[in-house]
């Protein structure tokens, strides 16, 4: 039985980092990698926690959240490139209204 | 113990580079990292499935996503790495110790052994075995809904960024 408790440790950290990241930056791109590793803190936890349980649904939820996180990654992306064509910057400080 | 401090100090700090860069291409190559270092993680947690699947996904389809996004749509300066000797050097040192070390575990290993079973995963039972049955058991419906998802999600992504009016 391996202790999780660093596991999780190390998950609620880098969930702190990226919430660091999408808190103090107006790049979008820089915004969405640190959502990606909040997403992975979280799942970090998951699989401690299955470890914990002896169980495999966390790790299936992990896959899940992967799923997900491909899907909200290419629409993030596409509107990346929208706001990247409406406004030519990534600063979205600047981008405050949907219309033209 | 040695991994564990080796692959969350690499995870940790990897991911602090990602939120400090003001390049973003520098911060996706260090995100790489950080998703290299917790697929070790999460293969130290017994999760071996997920960690691959975290490399392929992440490290790989993801982040390519990104890097193809980052650069064409900003400007970074990044003809100097190809110039720079001590980054040839480096690139040369890694993949030679790369391909070392694989032909090294191929040398090590015995082909007519048994193929591994791996075990230790949940209920000491082979464990990517049992996360194939509970997946297409027990969460058939979401993953289904998943596959939809995603579907849809490719879907969107190429109407909203297709060119209009060309």
């Amino acid at each position: 039985m391996i202790n999780v408790g660093p596991f999780i440790a190390v998950g609620i950290i880098l969930f702190g980092v990226g919430l660091a990241g999408v808190l103090f930056w107006h790049n979008i791109l820089i915004m969405l990698m640190s959502i990606e590793i909040m997403l992975n803190g979280i799942n970090l936890i998951f699989v401690a926690y299955a470890a914990y349980w002896q169980q495999v649904s966390g790790q299936i939820f992990v896959l899940f959240v992967m799923l997900v996180t491909a899907a909200e990654v290419a629409i993030a992306l596409a509107i990346t490139i929208l706001i990247f064509r409406h406004k030519g910057n990534l600063d979205l400080s600047l981008f405050d209204r949907l219309r033209k | 113990m040695f991994f564990f401090i080796l692959f969350s100090v690499t995870s940790v700090v990897a991911a602090f580079l990602v939120i400090t860069r003001r390049a973003p291409l520098y911060s996706a190559l260090f995100l790489a990292v950080t998703l290299c270092a917790q697929a070790g993680l999460f293969t130290l947690l017994g999760a071996v499935f997920v960690g691959v699947i975290q490399i392929l996904i992440y490290a790989g389809a993801i982040l390519i996503l990104f890097l193809f996004v980052i650069m064409s749509l900003e400007r970074t300066e990044s003809r100097w790495v190809l110039r720079n000797p001590v980054v040839k050097a480096i690139s040369g040192i890694t993949v030679g110790v790369l391909v070392v070390q694989m032909l090294y575990a191929l040398w090590r290993s015995d082909s007519a052994a048994e193929p591994l079973i791996l075990t230790g995963g949940p209920r000491g039972e082979d464990h990517i075995a049992v996360l194939g049955k509970e997946l297409f058991t027990r969460y058939l419906v979401p993953f289904e809904i998943g596959s939809i998802l995603l579907l849809v999600a490719v879907l969107g992504a190429v109407v909203l960024a297709y060119k209009r009016g060309k």
